[in-house]
């Protein structure tokens, strides 16, 4: 019988901001392998509370048998739960065997740095875990991919009894993947438990203990080795929703008909040597591409991150190569993510946030006048009621401030991720009849999702991310 | 041809100020006073010895000047009290380590800006000073800027903080803190690293350095005062950055540190060399200054 190193009972977790996790009943045995999947952000949410930002709202915890409240980071890790990301902290400026030891909880008693010592051991461990690097080599050089497996060996020299892996296997690419393998392979002969929380399942050989997937904010199936593993293989590659979804042909929903057959906006990425369309939309159309979160993500930072080199749009006809949101915002292009309203100022008031990108279009040349801002809020564009406006709270309802600042500035191209997936029913209808009435002055909306359920109701055509 | 480049790209900083220090003292060659440039060279190789750790640490400091004003100001008013010299000295040293040690536990728990944060505790300290001690006349009984054991003392103890700090950096634990507070401050929070007593420890440490050049400000002008040394603060940022102190991503080391006092001492002279206007001194400290933050800066972003 596996040794059990923390029971989860009943357990509600809540993030500010985002939904909570329902109900969640776990065992975490010693050298166990257990996998996290789902198409929410449920996981994400169970990873940030192995990092200590979670709050236990309901629910018991047991750590060997005892019951346990965890507080912050520092808990879980005296607790041996070390979380590993993409973004485990590496520093260029050490070498190997300094990245696991110095970055840690250090007694600052100690002053005299054995480097020989700290070298001998160092060897020791990557030895121990078959890893290729010298131990006092200088480390600028190496792979996101590389830092990841020496933050690991780090995690293991501080104790680790659990390693939570957040969304490292894209950091893997290829042949690398094989790495990864034999060093959770190795680890769980150590009787490390690992905790991958992703949702690419392929990388283990042989497969997880267990899979979690999460829908609707709580756990819908624990899948082990033994049962079920193709539909582990066909729900994470597809989506939970993806494979019973028949996607629609286009419909006409936006109560307008198409006054284009062709394509009116094309999102291209420059890849073996020539431009590839990745998605393209008609004029007044709502699109939702589906996707893993990673895939979303990934979309999101190639649109963000682009120069005129790797992607470019092509809206009615014109080719528009940007280097920033600037200029894309010059062709009326607008993007907006859930969640990261950086964009939202607040030291203005909330119709002044909806106002700010339209004010060079309605400004006169020594200022703006109350009364034009009367006009368009109230009377004519927006129909609004400026005592509903400055209700809004900037904080939770910073989204409804940019879909009304987007609906102002009548961008040709609308580009939302993540929207429809954190919204309650309310605001998704709520929204829905917005993105219509901006479809229907001949925007083009482009919605980045991971979740189709919703998106059916809200959008004209579904398109899954390649 | 690799040989030459690799050994280029690790020395061209240390390369580029010996070959301004030639070019500089072939210029001035014929009016350049020794001792002028031994004391101005001690002077400026410990500030910027001080400045140089802090800046490693990605510390740009604002404030060294004037703490270094308000210890000579407290120096002397201890020894015009009637304290022992010996007891005066103490006094400046300890106070030296403890506004460099309240400075860097500011910036590690405010977490503001450093560079704001001391350029206001520039304000304060010049403010204080100038209240509590301006122009003070301390009784020491001879001249000590004209005398040469004096400057020698001076320079073993340069030679001496120069081999404690380059052990401190490249054999101790708060060496290897240095570096990594200064290439990523949340980095190094992250990682469990109690970084604000580190950074606390650090300044403490530069104060000490710093306590030095009040030490001798204290006897070659016979006293305190809120302005004195103020001279000093550009030149000494201009210098660490001529020795290629990288204060964006906690690079550099003591050497390129000590050839670009060197040169920057020279630099000074250039405009009495050449019989221009003391401005034009001004010009190049801050051209230089302006130079090495764009070069950092677009280090950094790579």
């Amino acid at each position: 019988m596996r040794h059990e190193i923390i029971r989860m009972e009943h357990v509600n977790i809540s993030r500010p901001g985002r939904h909570e996790i329902e109900d969640l009943n776990l065992i975490i045995c010693r050298g166990y392998s257990m996998g996290v999947a789902g198409v929410e952000n449920s996981k994400e949410i169970l990873a940030d509370f192995f990092e200590g930002k979670g709050t236990l709202a309901r629910g018991r915890i047991y750590l060997d048998g005892q019951p346990w409240k965890p507080e912050g980071k520092r808990d879980f890790e005296d607790a041996g739960i070390f979380v590993i990301s993409k973004d485990t902290v590496y520093m260029d400026s050490l070498d190997v065997s300094e990245n696991l030891f110095l970055l840690r909880r250090n007694s600052l008693r100690k002053i005299r740095l054995n480097e020989k010592a700290l070298h001998i051991q160092g060897r020791a461990l990557l030895e121990k875990y078959d890893l290729p690097y010298a131990a006092d080599e200088h480390s600028s050089h190496l792979k996101n991919g590389d830092r990841i497996l020496i933050g690991m060996v780090r995690a293991i020299t501080q104790g680790a009894r659990i390693l939570v892996l957040r969304e490292i296997v894209s950091c893997f690419p290829g042949e690398e993947r094989r790495k990864l393998r034999q060093f959770v392979n190795r680890l769980k002969q150590d009787g490390i438990t690992v905790i991958s929380i992703d949702n690419r399942a392929d990388f283990t050989d042989p497969f997880f203990d267990e899979v979690i997937l999460f829908r609707h904010h709580t756990i819908y199936k624990k899948i082990c080795q033994s049962e079920d593993t193709w539909m582990i293989d066909e729900i994470l590659k597809r989506g939970l929703e993806a494979a019973d979804t028949t996607i629609p042909e286009v419909r006409d929903a936006s109560g307008k008909p198409q006054r284009k057959p062709v394509d009116f906006f094309v999102w291209e990425t420059f890849r073996d040597g020539s431009w590839q369309p990745q998605i393209s939309m008609r004029a007044g159309e709502i699109l939702a591409a589906l996707g893993t979160p990673g895939q979303v993500d990934g979309v999101w930072s190639d649109i963000l991150r682009s120069n005129a080199m790797q992607s470019r749009f092509e809206l009615d006809g014109e080719i528009i190569a940007y280097k920033n949101i600037q200029e894309l915002m010059k062709h009326r292009i607008a993007l907006m993510e859930y969640g990261n309203h950086t964009e939202i100022c607040e030291n203005l008031t909330n119709e002044e946030n909806i106002l700010l990108p339209t004010y060079p279009r309605i400004c006169s040349a020594f200022g703006f006048y109350q009364k034009q801002q009367k006009y368009i809020l109230e009377d004519n564009f927006l129909g609004l009621d400026r005592r509903d406006i400055e209700l809004l709270n900037p904080e939770t309802e910073a989204w409804k401030i940019g879909i009304y600042r987007y609906k102002l500035f009548h961008p040709r191209v609308l580009i939302l991720k993540n929207m429809l997936q954190n919204l309650n029913v309310r605001e998704v209808a709520w929204l829905k009849r917005e993105l219509r009435e901006i479809v229907g002055r001949g925007s083009s909306v482009l919605l980045l999702e991971n979740e189709s359920k919703v998106c059916v109701d809200v959008a004209d055509r579904l398109e899954v991310i390649a | 041809m690799k040989t030459v480049r690799s050994f280029y790209d690790k020395y061209h900083m240390e390369i580029g100020n010996i070959v301004l220090i030639l070019v500089l003292a072939i210029v001035l060659f014929p009016r350049l006073s020794a001792d002028y440039v031994l004391h101005q060279f001690v002077i400026i190789v410990l500030l910027t010895m001080g400045l140089s750790l802090e800046m490693l640490s990605g510390v740009l400091d604002f404030a060294f000047m004037a703490e270094i004003a308000m210890t000579t100001c407290l120096g002397g008013l201890c020894l015009r009290a009637g304290f022992p010299v010996w007891v005066s000295l103490t006094v400046m040293i300890l106070a030296q380590m403890l506004f460099g040690m309240a400075k860097g536990l500011l910036i590690g728990k405010i977490r503001v800006n450093p560079i704001l944060l001391t350029f206001i505790l520039q304000q304060i300290y010049q403010g204080i000073a100038a209240v509590f001690g301006d122009a003070i006349q301390a009784p020491i009984p001879r001249d000590y800027y004209g005398s040469y054991m004096f400057w020698m003392i001076f320079s073993g103890i340069a030679v001496v903080i120069y081999v404690f700090l380059q052990l401190l950096l490249t054999h101790t634990y708060y060496g290897k803190y240095v570096r990594m507070l200064g290439e990523n401050e949340t980095s190094v929070k992250n990682s469990g690293i109690r970084f604000d007593i580190c950074r606390m420890i650090i300044c403490g440490i530069s104060g000490i350095v710093f306590a030095q050049v009040a030490l001798i400000f204290l006897f070659i002008t016979n006293g305190g005062s809120a302005g004195i040394g103020r001279r000093y603060l550009y030149p000494v940022i201009a210098a660490a950055c001529l020795g290629g102190i990288n204060f964006l991503k906690g690079k550099g080391n003591l050497r390129g540190t000590v050839l670009g006092s060197l040169s920057m001492v020279l630099l000074l002279n250039l405009s009495a060399g050449l019989s221009l206007y003391s401005y034009f001194s001004y010009i190049w400290e801050i051209a230089i200054l302006v130079i090495a933050v764009v070069i950092f800066a677009r280090e950094s972003k790579n």
